[in-house]
């Protein structure tokens, strides 16, 4: 199988596909990081989450669509820009923090960032939504499956029952977050 | 519909890439001067930013769980320096070189020619098993011999079992003088991202592999690098630019 169906196999796929990349550049990917950059066992397995998480994204949104050399060299690239970013943001024997690099590398907060309050609640509000729509809505967020596939992945009908549900969601979302930003918070009802 | 409602459908549509240009545009231009519409905006923003950080977050502990039923990775052992003889090498070498070139205008095969010099084999491996002792025994052999098809296919093997930059580097040169350009330009390519040592040579070399394709563009462009860069690659990188001018 050439590099490029192996993308397209992961651009289709979901997490079994995740499994699969990460488990094949993992012994070498986490020895490279211990030798080049003296990371910990733990580090090692952090930043290599972090990288296959980030690869994996940018064959998701697009940004990756043909390569120009081997997943392995696009992957060990990335390993290397995440290990020396950690390394001049992080005190030595700091562990990496991953949820932060996470929040950073792969939503885009170059615009307008996000305020931890909002987020934490629309985080809550998302929390409260429930099944099929976080599904669904992960799948077109996130995942960037078309219509058409989530027809097929969740059952319904057709691409555009799949549409209306979809908006319908996003819908019950907002009314979500409306109202847990509505809830008075602990500070407040105090006084 | 009322306004609301369809203010809301418009900033749906946007962020699913359903509006065309000018009406991206349009409401690009509503946005600056309708602070209400723009907090619809900033909240329809951060609730698609949960739903990816909550997907990411999902895989993430997803990653965890596979990781926890595979078994511990063992730590390398450390290698020598021995590249950093072979790099101190290759520049005396490359220095020599460079009082016997001559400037004419001359194509990019020749110009790849009378730049290409194989790395010298100065190598005083560490040894870490004894199988895979032999076979860096066996490789560098080969390399110093001259047997460059052998020594390629020893190299390959011995980068899956233990890469570094100095095997990336020495392959690299093997399958050049082989003929196999493109296979040299990924194993260079693989040496920039993998390591921060060599990173100079490696683009002279790549450099010199987009010449023998006949990719001047980028192999300008690797040029400059180095031209730029505090090494005496430098000074070589310069000429041969002068050349290709």
């Amino acid at each position: 199988m050439s590099e490029n169906h192996i993308l397209e196999k992961i651009r289709l796929g979901g997490q079994s596909e995740l499994g699969m990349i990460y488990e094949q550049y993992r012994i070498e990917f986490m020895q490279w990081l211990m030798r080049e950059y003296h990371c910990s066992d733990d580090d090692s397995k952090d930043i290599y989450q972090v990288s296959i998480l980030i690869f994996y994204d940018n064959v998701k949104s697009g940004k990756l669509e043909h390569l120009v050399s081997t997943i392995k060299t696009y992957l060990f690239g990335i390993g290397k820009n995440v290990a020396k970013e950690n390394m001049r943001k992080a005190r030595k024997n700091t562990p990496i923090n991953q949820e932060k690099w996470l929040k950073e590398y792969l939503i885009d907060e170059s615009a307008n960032p996000v305020e931890d309050d909002l987020f934490g609640i629309a985080k809550k509000a998302l929390g409260k939504l429930g099944h099929p729509c976080e599904k669904l809505i992960e799948l077109f967020y996130y995942e960037k499956k078309s219509m058409d596939e989530i027809k097929t992945l969740l059952n319904y009908k057709n691409a555009e029952t799949a549409k209306n549900q979809k908006c319908k969601c996003m819908a019950r979302l907002r009314k979500l977050f409306e109202q847990e930003i509505g809830k008075p918070t602990l500070s407040t009802t105090l006084l | 519909m009322n306004n609301q409602e369809n203010d809301i459908e418009l900033i749906e549509r946007y962020f699913d890439n359903e509006l065309s240009a000018s009406e991206s545009e349009a409401l690009r231009q509503r946005l600056t001067n309708d602070p209400d519409l723009k907090k619809k905006f900033d909240q329809e923003k951060l609730l698609i930013s949960a739903i990816r950080y909550n997907a990411i977050n999902n895989n993430l502990q997803y990653l965890k769980e596979v990781e926890g039923k595979l078994g511990r990775v063992e730590k390398p052992q450390t290698s020598g320096n021995w590249y950093l003889y072979a790099a101190a090498a290759c520049i005396t070498l490359l220095i020599v070189a460079a009082i016997v070139l001559w400037p004419s205008q001359r194509s990019t095969d020749d110009l790849y020619a009378d730049y290409f010099e194989p790395f010298p084999n100065v190598f005083q491996p560490t040894l870490r098993t004894e199988r895979v002792a032999d076979l860096r025994t066996e490789a560098f052999g080969a390399y110093e011999a001259e047997n460059y098809d052998r020594a390629a296919a020893l190299f390959t093997q011995l980068n899956e079992e233990q890469s570094d930059a100095g095997i990336l580097m020495l392959l690299g040169n093997a399958n050049l003088v082989i003929g196999k350009p493109e296979l040299a330009q990924q194993n260079f390519n693989d040496l920039l991202a993998k390591y921060d040592e060599l990173d100079i040579p490696a683009k002279w070399f790549l450099s010199l592999c987009h010449l023998k394709t006949g990719d001047t563009d980028k192999a300008r462009v690797l040029l400059k690098d180095v031209q730029q860069s505090q090494s005496p690659y430098a000074a070589k990188a310069k000429a041969l630019l002068d050349k290709l001018e």
